[in-house]
């Protein structure tokens, strides 16, 4: 019998060619300088969010916080504003993510099939809305005559079906199996029921990266906010931090009334928001790479 | 057949979208036809007269130094938040701002909370889609809404504002409206009008290191020149690098305004003040008004000219070229963050900054947490002279208020006039304005007012707004904690309740300022029709964006004056300099045989 060869390290050493080997070492090189170069902006945000503001103006903070203190944190959460937006954010994106999912996968899904013969008049009106929007105006004097204005609805509506999104997702449907359906029908399912029992199963990937999709996007959005909703006990955190760093204002003789606000509660402010997505999204990163695949291979 | 049907859908929906042009805009010229047949009818109207007290009596009303409705009325209002002061509950709450002016007028203000950064694009959207609230304050330039009929000429209601006339009459501000006149002969926005033009922007500087240099700022200020200011900068720089405070390389003057917060790559604040005592505008001075083109009136000859190309200009570069030269002023000044700039300041590595009356309490503070109390001392300077003697700011005027033309449909013309005389109240008289300002006057109050007519806060507050500094932890910040000194509402008035809260040092520098300097007198105002003023934009935009390209090569010392002076001319002359000037000055030679 042949002696087995085994998989010491210097066995795989003798595989791998020099070439192979420095290119390895300085992709790893490389690849960490830009890591680091990514990184940098967030350790700053982070050292700065726990430093004075005296060690900030004088431009000690790098990465590593001078002075530190959670006074500016504790400052933040008290401020009564930050952390009933925080909630409306929590809601809104709940809300959002789910009534999107539910309602692009409705959509996706009899856009998917070839035999239902209106797609052809419906799917390019779906495609005409990614390249021709009606504006800002008509959207909002459309908001105001359905009675949404000021609404929770008029922050999640908008979003809620994103024409790009259901092309994946109609994409990844077509390359479900259309026997395995018919297997279900054969079985007693009704058509909503193929769908329900049998498709969307078998679609978790690409629901799993649309969650993250519609949760980022009703996570960051501010602009819809600023448009629709006039009561600031509604507003969500991602306008509170865009009022809280924009600092450009209005026009030139209007400069001078905007202060300055400390950079700590910035960068504090801005680290407590995009906590829980930058937390989150190394994680679920993977289904991000693989649902564009997914989607994409029959697109 | 895809295909067909595609293009029948985009057919279909052009026309539609051309019809419905149609319909609005004849719809709207209706209204304006109507709007002008309503004024005309009220001018008929007989002359009320005030009491004693300057009072005046209406159907179910009050008006005049004193606004009281019998029944509560509500108006509609957009608020232009600011992040330093944000709005709170406790301002509609007992003792603040709103809860103050419901209890003098009975009227119950319904706001739209607005922020600074997003406030033109608010309102532009809410004029355009017709769901605007009735009073729109903060506005600095209507010139885009008046086409369009969603907001009133209030020049036509101002005959039904007793402080607001009297004000305008009082202080000869007939010139500085006029400005704001549109080609229908009719202003669009009740600005807000000052007695005097006071200097806001100027130069903050470390007098301690400008002394020990040996120079006495407070008598040199009188009568330098840029030119004379360049040598002294170059000579406490002489001072600082033998001091080890910093090297040869090192900038001593890193500004704030002028970079990409608030600069607009144009140049900012620093290239408006120098360029206005040189007698012309560039930068900050057109970016806000209607001269897009940045030309200035030459009255010797009688007509306008063209900043980017005059004499002045060169000059003005000249001394900006022996500042950068010299290694005095930093070129990262055109493109850095405004608290970058303040950084160096507060750190002691610039020995100048600019500043203004809100500015100069948070400079004083970051300096204190930097070097120390005590180890520094600054002095606001009075600007230096270019070819002029004139001080940059020359307007009375302030931001103003539009008032929305469905305010008029909502409220019927009697219940209209009651509203102006309301803004007639809050923004024009004495004590409207003194109410936004100092909030409520007595012991339990903000404010009290001793007997040489002078004001101060209650022991309990300080007002960041009002630069009146926190001197005990227990203060609360009056603007902060109520609203008052909001900027809202608190812009215009009489040079008196103007200067109210300033500081000593603030006093005599306004002093030093009317004695060594003058205001320029106004240029001719030019109201152009909608098409030449289309036109007008066609031209002037590329013309101001090739003229700012250049003005900031100069500064950063990329291109140089004299040597690349006919290129720069030549390009301005390619991008319609000359049309500019023909329609602006045949538009004046109009304005003048009228």
């Amino acid at each position: 019998m042949a002696k087995k060869v085994k998989d010491t390290p210097e066995a795989s050493r003798m595989i791998v060619s020099p070439g192979y080997r420095a290119f390895t070492i300085i992709n790893d090189i490389v690849i960490g300088i830009i890591c680091l170069a990514m990184l940098y902006p967030f350790l700053y945000l982070i050292a700065q969010s726990f430093s004075s503001t005296e060690a900030i103006v004088a431009g000690k903070v790098g990465i590593v916080p001078v002075g530190f203190s959670l006074d500016t944190y504790k400052y933040v959460l008290a401020s009564g504003v930050f952390l009933p937006d925080y909630a409306n954010t929590l809601i809104y994106a709940v809300i959002g993510t789910i009534s999107a999912l539910v309602l692009s996968s409705l959509l996706a899904y009899p856009l998917s099939k070839p035999e239902l013969r209106c797609n052809k008049i419906i799917g390019p009106f779906i495609i005409f809305t990614m390249y021709f929007a009606g504006g800002m105006i008509p959207n909002y004097i459309l908001m105001v005559s359905l009675g949404l204005k000021d609404t929770v609805a008029s922050f999640i509506l908008p979003g809620v079906i994103s024409t790009y999104y259901v092309i994946l997702m109609r994409s990844f449907f077509e390359s479900v199996p259309k026997e395995l359906e018919e297997a279900g029908e054969i079985d007693g399912l009704s058509r909503f029921g193929a769908f329900i029992h049998v498709a969307l199963p078998m679609s978790k990937p690409i629901l799993a990266t649309m969650t993250l999709f519609y949760l980022v996007q009703y996570w960051n959005d501010w602009f819809d906010a600023f448009l629709y909703l006039d009561t600031q006990t509604k507003w969500p955190v991602a306008y509170y931090l865009r009022n809280l760093i924009s600092t450009s204002s209005s026009s030139a003789e209007d400069a001078g009334e905007a202060m300055t606000i400390a950079a700590n509660i910035k960068s504090c402010a801005m680290v407590l928001t995009a906590a829980p997505i930058i937390c989150v999204y190394p994680f679920i990163q993977k289904y991000f790479v693989a649902g564009m695949m997914l989607g994409g291979v029959k697109g | 057949m895809k295909k067909k049907l595609i293009s029948a859908v985009m057919v279909a929906a052009m026309a539609a979208s051309v019809l419905a042009g149609c319909g609005s805009s004849s719809s709207s010229s209706d209204t304006t036809a109507a709007d002008s047949a309503a004024s005309e009818s009220t001018e008929a109207e007989e002359e009320a007269v005030p009491d004693e007290n300057g009072v005046y009596q209406a159907d179910g009303y009050t008006y005049g130094t004193e606004f009281h409705s019998d029944e509560p009325v509500t108006y509609t209002m957009f608020f232009n938040d600011n992040d330093a002061y944000p709005i709170k509950d406790s301002w509609s709450q007992e003792g603040g701002i709103f809860w103050a002016i419901e209890q003098a007028t009975n009227v119950h203000l319904d706001i739209t909370v607005v922020n600074n950064a997003d406030y033109a694009q608010k309102v532009s959207l809410a004029i355009n889609s017709g769901e605007a609230p009735m009073i729109i304050p903060k506005i600095y330039d209507e010139t885009s809404y008046v086409t369009g009929g969603g907001v009133v000429p209030v020049s036509d209601y101002v005959k039904y504002m007793p402080n607001y006339t009297n004000f305008y009459n009082e202080y000869d501000m007939e010139a500085d409206v006029n400005t704001l006149k549109q080609d229908d002969g009719k202003y669009y926005r009740l600005p807000g009008l000052k007695e005097t033009a006071l200097q806001d922007y100027t130069l903050l500087l470390r007098n301690d290191i400008f002394k020990a240099a040996g120079y006495d700022v407070a008598s040199l200020e009188k009568d330098w020149t840029w030119d004379d200011f360049a040598d002294v900068l170059i000579g406490v720089k002489k001072y600082m690098v033998s001091q080890g405070m910093c090297s040869d390389s090192d900038y001593i003057w890193s500004d704030r305004w002028c970079g990409s917060d608030s600069g607009y790559g144009t140049g900012g604040c620093l290239l408006n003040l120098i360029s206005r005592s040189y007698g012309i505008y560039t930068s900050w001075s057109s970016t806000g008004g209607t001269n897009s083109a940045d030309l200035y009136f030459d009255t010797d000859a009688d007509e306008f000219k063209l900043s980017g190309t005059s004499d002045a200009y060169k000059q003005y570069m000249t001394v900006v070229k022996k500042l950068v030269d010299n290694k005095i002023l930093d070129p990262e000044t055109w493109s850095q963050q405004d608290a970058t700039a303040d950084n160096k300041f507060y750190t002691g590595k610039t020995a100048l900054i600019l500043t203004n009356r809100s500015q100069t309490t948070a400079q004083i503070d970051g300096l204190t947490s930097q070097l120390g109390d005590g180890n520094f001392e600054v002095y606001r300077c009075v600007v230096p002279k270019g070819t002029t003697n004139y001080q940059a700011e020359n307007s009375r005027l302030e931001c103003g208020i539009m008032v929305s033309a469905k305010a008029k449909d909502e409220l019927g013309d009697e219940g209209f006039k009651k509203m102006m005389r309301f803004i007639d109240w809050l923004w024009y008289s004495n004590e409207g304005q003194t109410l936004t300002k100092w909030g409520i006057e007595g012991e339990d109050g903000t404010y009290t007012v001793d007997a040489d007519g002078k004001y101060s806060l209650n022991p309990q507050y300080y007002c960041g707004g009002l630069s009146i500094a926190q001197t005990s932890d227990d203060q609360k910040d009056m603007r902060i904690e109520y609203g008052y000194a909001c900027g809202n509402f608190m812009y215009g008035g009489t040079a008196a309740l103007l200067t109210s809260n300033f500081s000593d040092d603030l006093q005599d520098f306004y002093k030093r300022q009317e004695e060594y300097r003058e205001l320029r007198p106004l240029d001719p105002v030019i109201a152009m029709t909608e098409d030449d003023k289309e036109q007008m934009n066609l031209w002037a935009t590329p013309l101001y964006d090739t003229e700012n390209t250049w003005t900031l090569k100069f500064a950063m010392g990329q291109a140089d004056i004299d040597k690349d002076w006919d290129t720069y001319v030549a390009e301005l002359d390619a991008q319609n300099a000359q049309n500019v000037l023909d329609m602006y000055n045949d538009y004046y030679q109009k304005s003048k045989a009228n």
